[in-house]
């Protein structure tokens, strides 16, 4: 093995006393094996960043609770909730206890231009059942090569069953080529299945450090999961998902116009360019006669969350209309205030794919 | 649910659910977006409140034709 001398600056000449005392140094024993870990291309892969909800569960089809994970009829939870403790406190829990049917559960990445097609890729995660009534021999579960039309996927070839079991951590490597079938511009892992149909219908499967990365050969290992600051996480995942004012607690007033024919007039800048042009539901109360205030300071016009509506924006910024001030001067400034509780309201903002 | 369209200054037109305050740019790379197609090729005319734009109606036709609705196997 070559030696790499650490010493002086190399603008530095060692003097001879130097020279007597200076060791030689392997420079493995500075840089760990000299392996340099790969990019991760999944963002939030240790599963640091929940927006929406730290437990939840849909009946349908979509994003609930962690950041980039894309659910079917499934829970997605936070290690020791929902009734469950005795989990490992990392990473993310898919959860199909609920109603018993088999769920599966998607991570979609951006690719824009298809810059990846063709290129071979390593996944990589670890896995362990999860749930205080694991199955204790462990179960298989299954990942699934499933098809894609209109847009990519991480070809793996076959689909795969692997062991997991709530003794320990066990790392899942899947090799596979990066394929387009249309013009989307993303492409989906491999499909994780949680099965309820074992012994005691309760699996859980808790998995962590999830990472693809783009490799040059089909035998290239995969390099070890780095760890991304909170700040760098969230700041990726406001790509596909941003919220204002949705949790009950008061997080500013935010200023319009009033246009013509008294309608307020309101611009809202998203807090990062968003993969595409994000749709908006509305958060607050329904309840007629008002809750909503929007103030011009010539009058106040109390409304529900009908009386808004979104009519327009792009990726950048979204913007909406109140109707209606009838007694306010064009021109004139408006606000409301941001918050779900009475007399405020809350967006969400959502491009996930 | 049932979709109408909102009128946009640009002149194009948003998608909304008003049971669900939600508001849907007519946008393909939107995944709301792809729901309402897939809505109008399940349900036809009922998806919506009123007539749905032929162009909105093209855009579900070109989605079936290419293969491109894939219902929930599992629903």
């Amino acid at each position: 093995m070559s030696k790499k001398l650490y010493g002086p600056a190399p603008d530095q000449v060692p003097t001879n006393a130097d020279l007597g005392t200076m060791a030689y140094q392997d420079y493995d024993a500075f840089i760990d094996g000299n392996v340099v870990s790969r990019p991760n291309l999944v963002v939030n892969g240790d599963f640091q960043v929940w927006q929406r909800s730290d437990n939840a569960y849909t009946g349908g089809n979509g994003y609930i609770s962690v950041d980039r994970i894309k659910s079917t009829r499934g829970r997605i939870r936070k290690p020791n909730t929902n009734g469950n403790s005795g989990e490992d406190d990392r990473g993310c829990v898919l959860d199909c206890t609920d109603g018993s049917v088999f769920v599966h559960f998607d991570m979609f990445l951006e690719d824009k231009d298809q810059s990846l097609s063709g290129k071979k890729a390593v996944m990589s995660f670890e896995a362990k059942s999860a749930g205080a009534s694991a199955e204790p021999g462990g179960w298989g579960l299954y990942i699934d090569d499933a098809g894609y039309t209109g847009f990519g996927g991480l070809d793996i070839g076959t689909s795969r069953s692997f062991t997991v079991v709530p003794t320990e951590w066990r790392k899942v490597v899947l090799y596979g080529t990066i394929t387009y079938d249309g013009s989307g511009e993303y492409f989906r892992l491999p499909r994780w299945y949680v099965n309820p149909t074992g012994s005691s219908s309760t699996r859980m499967l808790q998995i962590d450090k999830l990472k693809v990365e783009i490799i040059e050969s089909a035998t290239d290992k995969p390099t070890p999961f780095v760890r991304r600051t909170y700040a760098e996480e969230l700041r990726d995942c406001k790509r596909y998902y941003q919220q204002i004012g949705r949790d009950n607690v008061y997080e500013g007033r935010l200023m319009g116009l009033v246009n013509s024919g008294g309608t307020g007039i309101f611009q809202w800048q998203l807090e990062t360019e968003m993969r595409a042009e994000p749709d908006v539901t509305v958060y607050g109360s329904n309840t007629a006669g008002g809750n909503f205030v929007f103030d011009t300071g010539e009058g106040t016009n109390s409304g529900n969350k009908t009386s808004l509506s979104f009519d327009g924006g792009n990726s950048k910024g979204k913007m909406f209309n109140v109707a209606s001030f009838p007694s306010a001067t064009q021109g004139s400034p408006c606000w409301c205030d941001m918050g779900t509780d009475s007399n405020h309201i809350g967006f969400t903002f959502n491009a996930d794919y | 649910m049932t979709y109408k369209t909102l009128d946009r200054p640009d002149g194009t037109y948003s998608i909304v659910d008003e049971s669900a305050s939600l508001y849907i740019p007519a946008n393909s790379a939107n995944s709301s977006y792809q729901q309402v197609l897939d809505a109008i090729i399940a349900q036809g005319a009922a998806a919506f409140d009123g007539d749905i734009p032929a162009d909105l109606q093209a855009a579900a036709d070109a989605k079936l034709a290419a293969g491109l609705y894939q219902p929930d196997p599992h629903a």
